[in-house]
């Protein structure tokens, strides 16, 4: 939707900006009446088609390749400051790749000039993004409350609020952030994230029944995709959490019992809803919940808690047998992950351990590298389960977004470098084409030219010479061939000597020859004319063939003397340089985010460690019990 | 007791984490290793474009033939492929995923040929392949003739919604620089 808008407001800036600019009669491109056959492609023609193609290519989710072709096209000086829509699209994409500084010398230079209130509350806009993103909560918000951002659209008018209500969340102004809030679908993926964002603002700052209402709606919203689905998920958990912390047993109870039991959050909602009900002293309805739980992947933090949680609960119904048992299994599921979180910090620690994480199912090398990968079904190794939480942190998303990204931009530099050799070998050899023939082909080219002139000089004397109207002065010129021989043999004879009858004879015969060259000339003529035109056609193509060889000759002349190759070398040595950058800037990155998961992984060995313990002491405390009591004579249930 | 302790964990976990978009900034905050990511991103940006006019010049010095492809805005009739032939060679195919079909009807213009191409008269063919909004499958041909002179050549081809028909029709535009 808010694509959608996007695009509105750039053709719209696109289709307004024509009849401004261009006086030409070519503006007529961009609407339905244009004439047949060939315009002057002019700047404006060149521009609606140019940007048609990053329009393409933004839609096709190819976002480096418009940035790209933008790019290349105000380095051709096609987009510029005229160019408004354009100028937009490549701000906004800067801020998508991460070039903020360019985007923000975009926004401020559009600011500067005259342009549709629209256009500029969209600039407004981006720039606000610019600042919220680098944490500039005051001047985003300066921005976002200023006068021009009035004339956005309604999708882009959302936008704007949920931006301004999560920086006055951050700023604790819950009311304000509510007021903006109520106009924002919170159907929508943004709208919901922002309530929910809020809800939790609210809990932090104290103030639980706001807190409580506004997670409350998040839960109450139609299931829709999986993003909104976990997201309900996830309120009603901590509407369930923050319900046990202050002792609101049915209310925690009835807000777990919405959390979804195949969703990412069933561990968590299993595990608080044990602790519910053993809250409420009923250790056997918490029972089975946390043996179901620990049935489950031990990786998940949940899962551990629960391996300790059920043998606890058999204990307070007196089962110390099963406590037992329960506290051993847990021991030996400890052991397990132990040994695979030992396993995982090795795999992390391989060189190529990231490499495994980008694989994306073998299709990265397609991927555009401004696309953000989010699928890891081919990732696989001891340390997954382990890193979710890891993958669920932005800091190390948004860094490992970076890396993918460097990995990617460095394939391109990869694939340009293979294919600088054969440029600058065709090149060279075009050089040396150039070198052998251009002589001969310009002498050739003179002659040709001189020929096509005297041709279309003949074609165009011809069509002249036919008389407008068809008349019997000259017949040979109408007659067919047996005709024409007739006419000239009759001709011939009347002008011998010769006596009258034969005159007569001959002059009945001319009349009746004449008679059957004028019945059958309109048709001839209008074939005669045919060919003329014809004829005086070719000429004039053959005329555009030698302007189009002549043409050639001029590039080729250019580019004999031009030091392309050179050029092409020189781009050579500064892709050697890039990818060495990328490489060192690759090494780096990938150790910050070793040290990230290592760290992760470091601190669930020691969880692990601490949960193997407090098994062994469990088993060890029932035991003794168990001792003490047979010393004592004493039996339990 | 040691039972409140996951749970204290949980609640923490919970209660102190918002959703996406309130920690943006983290990320993104200023170090060295960012900086030096903008450079490198600017400089392959830069490259890119530097190799790309430097293959144009190569290329295609001043007298290029082009060839576009766009749609009605929101047509209703899926394009499914086209195919395309110029002086009886085949020049060109692309068949549209979902995606591209919908940059296409957002107001895309896609670029389906770039070359040289011999002076004079052309003979272009394009047949593609759609569906209709039953979901009917046809396919339609169209031959265009143009000149090429010395200049640049543009050719825009329109495929519009024929509605009468269900079907599409083509409309061809040229520019000559």
């Amino acid at each position: 939707m808010a694509r959608n808008a996007r695009l509105a407001a750039l053709l719209a800036c696109a289709l307004v900006s024509v009849p401004a600019v261009a006086t030409t009669p070519t503006r007529l491109v961009l609407f339905d009446d244009l004439p047949s056959g060939p315009l002057a492609l002019g700047e404006e023609e060149q521009r609606h088609l140019a940007f048609g193609e990053s329009i393409f290519d933004f839609y096709s989710d190819r976002q480096f390749s418009t940035l790209s072709t933008l790019v290349v096209n105000q380095a051709r000086g096609l987009f510029n400051q005229e160019t408004a829509y354009a100028e937009l699209l490549m701000g906004e994409l800067y801020i998508s790749y991460g070039l903020p500084r360019e985007a923000e010398a975009i926004f401020d230079r559009l600011l500067r000039q005259d342009m549709l209130a629209q256009t500029r509350a969209e600039t407004f806009l981006h720039k606000a993004q610019l600042h919220y993103r680098h944490g500039e909560y005051a001047a985003a918000r300066r921005l976002l409350e200023s006068r021009p951002l009035q004339a956005l659209s309604p999708e882009l008018a959302g936008k704007r609020q949920l931006m301004l209500a999560n920086i006055l969340i951050n700023e604790g102004d819950f009311s304000a952030a509510a007021s903006q809030l109520e106009s924002v679908d919170p159907g929508s993926v943004a709208g919901a994230y922002a309530r929910y964002n809020m809800a939790v603002a609210q809990l932090r700052g104290g103030d639980l029944t706001r807190g409580l209402r506004a997670l409350w709606q998040v839960v109450r919203l139609p299931p829709q995709d999986g993003q909104i689905n976990a997201l309900r998920d996830r309120a009603a958990l901590t509407a369930g959490l923050t319900e046990l912390r202050r002792g609101q047993l049915d209310e925690a109870r009835h807000a777990l019992l919405q959390v979804r039991a195949d969703g990412p959050f069933s561990n968590e909602a299993l595990m608080v809803l044990g602790l519910v009900n053993f809250e409420r002293g009923d250790a056997r309805a918490a029972l089975p919940l946390w043996l179901e739980l620990a049935r489950r992947h031990p990786a998940h933090e949940s899962v551990q808690e629960a391996l300790l949680l059920a043998p606890r609960a058999y204990e307070e119904l007196g089962a110390d047998s099963q406590a037992l048992a329960g506290y051993r299994v847990a021991a030996e599921r400890y052991r397990d992950a132990l040994h695979q979180v030992e396993q995982a910090i090795r795999n992390v620690d391989q060189p190529r351990w990231l490499n495994t994480l980008a694989d994306n199912g073998g299709q990265r090398r397609e991927v555009d590298p401004m696309a953000r990968l989010t699928r890891f079904e081919q990732a696989s190794g001891e340390e997954m389960p382990y890193l979710y939480a890891l993958f669920a942190s932005h800091r190390f998303a948004e860094q490992h977004h970076q890396y993918q990204q460097i990995v990617r931009l460095r394939e391109l530099l990869e694939r340009r470098q293979r294919e600088l050799p054969a440029l600058i070998d065709t090149a060279l050899q075009r050089q040396r084409q150039q070198e052998r023939v251009l002589g001969n082909a310009e002498q050739r080219l003179k002659a040709l030219q001189a020929r096509q002139e005297q041709l279309s000089e003949q074609a165009e004397m011809l069509a002249m010479a036919m008389p407008e109207r068809l008349d019997m002065s000259a017949p040979q010129h109408v007659a067919d061939l047996p005709q024409s021989f007739m006419w000239q043999r009759i001709e011939a004879l009347m002008s011998q000597p010769m006596d009258r009858r034969q005159r007569e004879r001959l002059e009945r015969v001319r009349g009746l020859l004449l008679w059957e060259i004028a019945n059958d000339a309109a048709p001839r003529r209008r074939a005669q004319s045919e060919r003329v035109s014809g004829l005086r056609d070719e000429t004039r193509v053959q005329g555009l063939r030698t302007a189009a060889v002549a043409q050639l000759v001029a590039d080729n002349r250019e580019a004999s003397r031009s030091d392309l190759p050179a050029r092409l070398r020189a781009e050579s040595a500064r892709i050697d340089a890039l990818i060495a950058d990328a490489d060192a800037t690759l090494a780096e990155l990938t150790q910050q985010l070793k040290n990230e998961a290592l760290r992760v992984l470091a601190d669930r060995r020691t969880r692990l460690g601490e949960q193997l313990g407090e098994a062994h002491l469990a088993i060890a405390r029932i035991q003794d019990a168990a001792y003490s009591r047979r010393g004592a004579g004493e039996t339990r249930p | 007791m040691k039972i409140r302790n996951g749970f204290m964990a949980l609640a923490v976990m919970f209660l102190l984490s918002p959703g996406f978009n309130a920690n943006a900034s983290d990320a993104l905050a200023a170090t060295p290793l960012s900086q030096r990511i903008e450079t490198l991103r600017e400089e392959v940006l830069a490259l890119n474009r530097d190799i790309t006019l430097l293959e144009e010049e190569l290329l295609y010095p001043s007298s290029q033939t082009a060839l576009f492809l766009s749609v009605d805005v929101g047509t209703p009739i899926r394009l499914v492929d086209v195919n395309l032939t110029l002086n009886g060679q085949h020049v060109g195919y692309h068949s549209y995923t979902e995606q591209e079909f919908e940059a296409l009807t957002q107001g895309g213009i896609q670029r389906l040929y770039t070359g040289n191409v011999r002076s004079g008269r052309n003979v272009l063919e394009a047949t593609i392949t759609g569906y209709d909004p039953r979901g009917k499958d046809y396919q339609r041909s169209t031959t265009y003739t143009f000149e090429k002179g010395p200049g640049r050549k543009w050719i825009e081809l329109r495929v519009v919604d024929d509605l009468d028909a269900m079907q599409h029709r083509f409309e061809f535009h040229e520019w000559d620089q």
